[in-house]
């Protein structure tokens, strides 16, 4: 107790060294903390939005799926697994869907299109792409030949909204099957892939389509409160489906390219993590070498007077310990404020540019919203205390190695 | 002179502070060069992976063909512009497009024919780099075809595999030949994965009685040009066709680059402030620490003027000493990395969207200014962190001064 007294009070008699020395490690721990929670909302922000508009965090599918995708590998009874599944804790919404693939003719043209069925009341909720609507309104789930059409195919195809368009698919048995749409909607997304090769129909509309039950469905996603719950809802499902022909997934594996290009940026972020942490640690052992250093006078005084070699040392590590602990509160306050701050309001990348950037796709924000969590801020907060406390240790050892009459004589 | 003299005697009169502010500064220099590099390496590998492949850096188009893609909207002097963009060195690949089906058994699916000319293609172009398996294109027509990736897998077809080929030719008539399969292509973009089969420009001039002509030329002088110079340049013999960069091409993915570099530019600002202040601090506090010493001298005469004089010298010598040792050894490691990038393929094998791959490798990219920029600002941080406490120094009352801790 009194050797924490001792060094609360002689980091206070030089105020000026050891405002330094907190704004060091303070200042470190802001940069850290708002660069990495901003690169998390990056990331965040681009994962949320792909899986909410296909198939969610986690999906049930039948186990060949994914190998090879094809409408008679279908989930059998929907009902009863959404009952099952709306019971687990940290599942939001589910959506169960129908996915295939089909030719889009019309008298312009024709092309190839994927065919996702899905309830419109759900996708409203969630999806980005029934908020970016060009033209037209989004599908209700009693529009009995209501079609959503991505914006490129649209204009290939030279389709506008009340256009009559016809698909033609093979049907769960393999058959041959046509039927007439009409375009209710344009979508854009920015996003190549949805808005040159997709359109979206009703649910009830796919099941007629490829001739489905009216309890089946190709995927049932489930979009979580956070995607921290993905392993926990995963490892709950898993038992319930262990009997049948179905299999549960993660977004990883059912979007593979996707979580391709996170695991390069981020790998490529990683690098730049470690750079800044690299940077802070560096500051704080430099601040905190000098003042220790600067101090031998002060030390050849104590050791002279009697105390223990042992006490001064335990002295400076507190000293440190303290200087740890209110620089990296302060940092953490002062970081989470900023990075709180750019969470709500968001940082607008476009007035970098100036009036010279214009956005086209609805999926490119230009606005970055920081992701801060309790996880981050609990990791970096002890990350910076601990190098603190760590590198206090060399300049302890070090203060009571000197020659006492020496540098008492220097002065 | 002798103000230098005995500022660099001063400086190692106390050799470890000055070792603890040298390491702080030199460090800092290192950091920034290298993040600044790879930085810029990132970017830099980012627009290659998009012009490179197949875009080019622009392309030139009969004007109504972009929109309703008719094969009889075609360039209408091809010749002269590929004439006019090898004269200034830029690699120039003529391509005829045409709509078609593919069938192999049971299977078929309605494809994009691509005519090429695979050596012209090659030198514009990477696409023969991103092969899956097999081999490119034949350099001579010999009805070799290669397939997008998830084309192949849609027609179940492998190295070797024989296509029926239809379309409808250019005069009205039905095409149709048999081609065999020579590659598969690598992930390289939804549209090109789907749809992509390329065929040499003999064989697509047969197939759709199309001789000679062509809808679409890729542009790439290898980043000797700006897209906009190359625009205008070949703007001068084309005609009424249309001359396009790649990013009025690909709106989108060059927004999605801005965007992607903003966010590249913040964090450069943040390191850039992070060392700043990282050297703010350590400048600061050994000054600081000297102001007792200060006392002294003013003490016995020395008048606030010289001692300024001493401390900036000083914070200069000190200031330039351990930038050029930063900039040195920060310009070799970026070097280095520049030839041997750091290797990300732990985390990922690389991926593609929206007609480009991106590798998972990250290379530096050293330029002259990425050097200057981090030295300059560590050399200025450190010379006006020491001038203020030295300013305030000089002005003190040297018995204060003196006494002070």
């Amino acid at each position: 107790m009194m050797i924490l007294k001792f060094a609360w009070r002689s980091l206070w008699r030089n105020r000026r060294r050891t405002i330094i020395t907190i704004s060091s490690i303070a200042i470190g721990t802001t940069l850290a903390l708002f660069m990495i929670s901003m690169a998390d909302g990056m990331y965040g922000k681009l994962v949320e939005d792909a899986v909410r508009m296909n198939a969610g965090h986690v999906t049930i599918e039948h186990k060949n799926y994914e190998e090879a995708p094809s409408i008679d590998l279908f989930v059998p009874a929907v009902s009863s697994l959404e009952q099952s599944a709306s019971e687990i804790d940290g599942v939001a919404l589910i959506k169960p869907m129908i996915i295939g693939q089909a030719v889009i003719s019309t008298g312009s043209g024709s092309a190839g299109a994927g065919v996702m069925g899905v309830k419109p009341e759900i996708e409203l909720k969630t999806s980005p792409l029934a908020r970016n609507i060009v033209s037209g309104r989004y599908i209700r789930s009693d529009d009995e030949r209501g079609v959503m059409i991505g914006a490129a195919l649209a204009e290939r195809l030279e389709l506008e909204p009340g256009r009559k368009l016809v698909i033609t698919t093979n049907d769960v048995t393999g058959e041959l099957v046509g039927e007439m749409l009409r375009v209710n909607g344009i979508f854009k997304t920015g996003m190549e892939e949805a808005d040159g090769f997709l359109v979206q129909v009703p649910l009830d509309v796919a099941r007629r389509i490829f001739h489905l039950g009216p309890d089946q469905a190709t995927r049932i996603g489930l979009i979580l409160r956070s995607p921290d719950y993905q392993k926990q809802v995963i490892h709950q499902l898993r038992p319930a489906l262990s009997d049948t022909e179905l299999g549960v997934l993660p977004w990883q594996e059912v979007m593979s390219d996707l979580a391709g290009f996170m695991a390069v940026d981020k790998g490529g972020n990683y690098v730049f993590q470690g750079i800044i942490i690299f940077l802070l640690s560096f500051t704080i052992l430099n601040t905190i070498l000098m003042s220790v250093l600067e101090r031998t006078h002060e030390f050849a005084t104590l050791l002279a007077l009697g105390t223990s070699p042992t006490r001064l040392r335990l002295q400076i590590i507190t000293e440190s310990t303290l200087l740890g602990i209110v620089g990296t509160m302060v940092g953490l306050v002062l970081g989470g404020s900023i990075s709180y701050y750019f969470q709500v309001n968001g940082l607008d990348l476009s007035s970098l540019y100036g009036e010279g950037m214009t956005i086209t796709g609805f999926a490119i924000d230009p606005v970055i919203h920081n992701q801060l969590t309790l996880w981050l801020l609990t990791w970096l907060g002890m990350l910076v205390f601990g190098l603190t406390v760590v590198i206090g240790i060399y300049p302890a050892l070090r203060s009571t190695m000197i020659s006492i009459p020496d540098v008492l004589r220097s002065r | 002179m002798i103000t230098f003299k005995i500022a660099w005697r001063n400086l190692w009169r106390n050799s470890k502070r000055t070792f603890i502010t040298m390491t702080a500064m030199v460090l800092s220099t290192i950091v920034l060069i290298v993040s600044y590099a790879l930085m810029l390496g990132m970017m830099d590998d980012m627009q290659h992976s998009i012009t490179d492949i197949s875009v080019g850096q622009a392309q030139v188009h009969h004007p109504r063909y972009l929109l309703e893609r008719s094969i009889y909207d075609m360039i209408s002097n091809p010749q002269q512009i590929l004439e006019k963009a090898r004269s200034a060195g830029i690699e120039a690949s003529p391509r005829a497009f045409g709509f078609g089906l593919l069938s192999s058994g049971s299977k078929s699916a309605g494809v994009q024919f691509w005519g090429i000319d695979p050596i012209l293609e090659r030198s514009t172009g990477e696409m023969a780099k991103y092969l899956l398996k097999g081999t490119y294109l034949p350099d001579h027509a010999g009805l070799s075809i290669v397939l997008g990736r998830k084309l192949a897998r849609t027609l179940n077809a492998d190295i070797g595999t024989e296509l029926v080929v239809v379309v409808q030719a250019a005069d009205g008539s039905l095409g149709n030949e048999l081609f065999l399969v020579s590659g598969i292509m690598k992930g390289i973009g939804e549209t090109l994965d789907r749809s992509l089969a390329l065929i040499h420009r003999d064989d697509f001039a047969d197939l759709f009685v199309f001789p000679d002509r062509f809808h679409e030329i890729a542009l790439n002088s290898k980043n000797t040009l700006t897209p906009d110079e190359i625009t205008s340049f070949i703007s001068q013999v084309s005609g009424d066709n249309e001359v396009k960069t790649w990013h009025e091409l690909m709106p989108g993915v060059s927004d999605m680059l801005d965007v992607w570099k903003g966010g590249m530019l913040i964090f450069l600002a943040i390191f850039f402030l992070a060392a700043g202040l990282g050297v703010l601090n350590t400048m600061l506090m050994a000054t600081f620490e000297r102001i007792p010493e200060i006392g002294l001298l003013k003490a016995i005469g020395t008048t606030p003027w010289r001692i300024l004089r001493e401390i900036s010298a000083e914070a200069f010598l000190l200031g330039i000493l351990s930038s050029l040792i930063g900039g040195l050894i920060g310009t070799a490691l970026s070097v280095y990395f520049q030839h041997y990038p750091i290797d990300l393929s732990r985390f990922a094998e690389g991926f593609s969207m929206s007609g480009t791959a991106f590798s998972a490798n990250v290379s530096a990219t050293v330029t002259i200014s990425g050097i200057i920029w981090p030295v300059v600002l560590m050399w200025l941080v450190s010379f006006l962190a020491a001038l203020y406490p030295a300013i305030k120094a000089a002005r003190l009352d040297p018995v204060r001064a003196m006494t002070h801790v």
